[in-house]
């Protein structure tokens, strides 16, 4: 089924998203239409597909929340300031169940991304937009009925709410999403600042977030003298496992929580997350693009022409950069406006680049934290909530530039699989060959036994050929490599 | 007949005294319990916090009024977005 036949006119002016519709058809259980696999434990609402546009659906039970929401203006407030993603109603009849009280549009995000894949700062500026949120809230008389980082999503550079049923009625109570606010935020940034930041990855492990018992475990003891962390960290697990077993034995519904209390207690979680820091060193590829022998910069930019070169012949509308390093490359898209991807393996490089993205003021590239040879896989409920990261493609163009010789070498990946790969991601693929007598693979080469006969440009090819009709072939002058614009055979 | 009146009475209360169905996030008991007992010395703390602040905003007001005095002010647009 064509997309574009199906677009409305609102669609077509916002940023396309990469992705078949068939990821679309694999989402939900059955019985329940096209229900989102991730949306189904909010009885006030949930998301769905129609035909390709994603709705949401808001219950007759959420009636009260939803209009206050709007009339209190906390709506308008949050999107004006790029906090909560706007939207628009549509007819009922769209409806899924009878229960439905609205049906709502919300703007679409070109590239669903989850905390997992998130680098340091991607994920202190995401709590720190709860924390604000819930902050204006409480200042409009609402309250966040949870704080899941699953609700956040990144656009135009920035991290914005996309749950609007998140909201309810602001009441001097306990607020209910202070656990989940701990184990979904604070303790993956407290482990990535004081022990170690790979410990990000627990988060794809632990659908709720991080359990307070192991985060507090992990964490060294110089950190229960800082009364942030201690409070909501440390005695929060203390809490936790003292009162595990208790259950509804303790009247907790009727205990009350003064204004004042919740607005220290927010302020409190403010300054623990601001109080954690993390800076890059050197990492393996941190100096990449400096010392390298057989890279002169004369051939690095050569090498970027033919990229720009590339990319305008084909006009993609979106572009995933694999292996992206600091982005450097993927620029050369999201400078024109392309909506690009830019992940890389180290948290290092996908740091600086957030950080080049916060400083510039980017809105066209997101940088991610993907192992391409152990990408994120489906996981939740069914292992249908949080898609992996191939079944949100493919992508118009993927950018493979000194990826190759990392996967077929120190990986051992044989090269026609490499192809497969790639032919599975994007439509078109510029990617970059790598010659054995490269100093970059000589150092791959170094330290192992030399089993691969059919790493050379003729081997390359004809794996390549496969998959793909190459396009244009050019070397990159002042090197031995070679930089080829292929299309994926078969239906495009 | 006596039972089962007990029993709908008992099923209706426990009904009727359950809070509506949007607080679906279950809380906690450890996380309860540590907020309402944290909550209330930090909203002392974020109150004295407040306080402090506009003690500094008051002063600096008043310095920044003595300053003024020697230089002209410059009015600033308010940048609406």
């Amino acid at each position: 089924m064509p997309r574009n036949n199906l677009l409305s006119e609102l669609e077509r002016s916002e940023i396309p998203q990469s992705g078949s519709d068939d990821v679309f058809k694999s989402r939900g259980t059955r019985g329940f239409e096209n229900r989102l696999g991730a949306s189904f434990r909010d009885p006030s609402g949930f998301l769905f597909q129609k035909e390709g546009t994603l709705y949401r659906q808001i219950n007759k039970s959420f009636k009260e929340n939803f209009d206050l929401l709007n009339s209190s203006g906390l709506y308008k407030k949050l999107v004006d300031e790029d906090l909560l993603i706007p939207h628009k109603e549509v007819d009922k009849k769209e409806a899924v169940t009878s229960e439905v009280y609205k049906v709502i549009r919300p703007k679409k995000i070109p590239f669903i991304s989850y905390p997992y894949e998130w680098s340091f700062s991607q994920l202190k500026d995401a709590t720190l937009t709860t924390l604000k949120i819930q902050q204006l809230a409480i200042e409009h008389g609402m309250s966040l009925r949870d704080a899941s980082a699953y609700n956040i999503q990144f656009l135009n550079g920035k991290p914005i709410l996309i749950d609007t049923l998140s909201f309810e009625k602001y009441e001097e109570k306990p607020w209910v999403a202070y656990k989940q606010f701990c184990q979904h935020f604070l303790a993956p940034l407290a482990l990535m600042s004081y022990v170690d930041v790979d410990l990000n990855k627990l988060s794809r492990v632990n659908i709720d977030g991080i359990p307070l018992p192991l985060t507090s475990k992990l964490l060294p003891l110089k950190t229960k003298l800082k009364p942030g962390l201690l409070i909501h960290l440390h005695l929060h697990a203390s809490s936790q496992k003292r009162h595990a077993d208790k259950g509804a034995g303790i009247q907790t519904k009727n205990i009350k929580l003064s204004k004042r209390s919740m607005l220290g207690l927010i302020d409190s979680l403010e300054g623990a997350v601001k109080g954690l820091k993390w800076n890059p060193k050197g990492t393996e590829w941190g100096d990449y693009y400096e010392g390298n022998l057989n890279y002169l910069p004369a051939s690095l930019r050569y090498k970027a022409n033919l990229v720009e070169k590339f990319i305008s012949v084909v006009k993609p509308k979106t572009v995933w950069d694999l292996g992206g390093n600091t982005g450097l490359f993927s620029r050369i898209a999201s400078d024109k406006g392309i909506f690009t991807v830019s992940s890389d393996i180290d948290p290092a490089a996908v740091e600086k680049n957030y950080r080049t993205v916060v400083g510039k003021g980017e809105k066209n590239i997101l940088p991610l934290l993907i192992d391409f040879t152990n990408p994120s896989p489906s996981i939740g409920w069914a292992n249908k909530e949080r898609d992996s990261f191939l079944d949100r493609g493919p992508t118009d163009v993927c950018l493979a530039l000194a990826l190759v010789h990392h996967l077929a070498i120190s990986n051992n990946v044989p090269l026609e699989k490499l192809a497969e790969f790639f032919s599975s991601v994007g439509k078109h693929l510029i990617v970059e060959f790598i010659p054995k007598e490269d100093s970059q693979v000589q150092k791959l080469l170094a330290t192992r036994e030399d089993i691969f006969p059919n790493y050379t440009r003729e081997g390359f090819e004809k794996s390549f050929k496969t998959f793909f009709n190459i396009k244009k072939t050019e070397i990159i002058k002042g090197s031995k490599r070679t930089l080829y614009l292929m299309v994926k055979k078969g239906k495009v | 007949m006596k039972l089962s009146y007990i029993f709908l009475t008992t099923l209706l209360v426990f009904v009727l005294s359950t809070k509506a169905a949007h607080a679906y996030l279950d809380p906690g008991t450890g996380s309860f319990i540590l907020q309402v007992v944290a909550a209330g010395a930090l909203g002392g703390l974020f109150a004295l916090k407040t306080f402090w602040r506009q003690i500094i905003d008051f002063f600096q007001r008043i310095f920044s009024k003595k300053t003024r005095k020697q230089a002209p002010v410059k009015k600033q647009k308010n940048a609406k977005k």
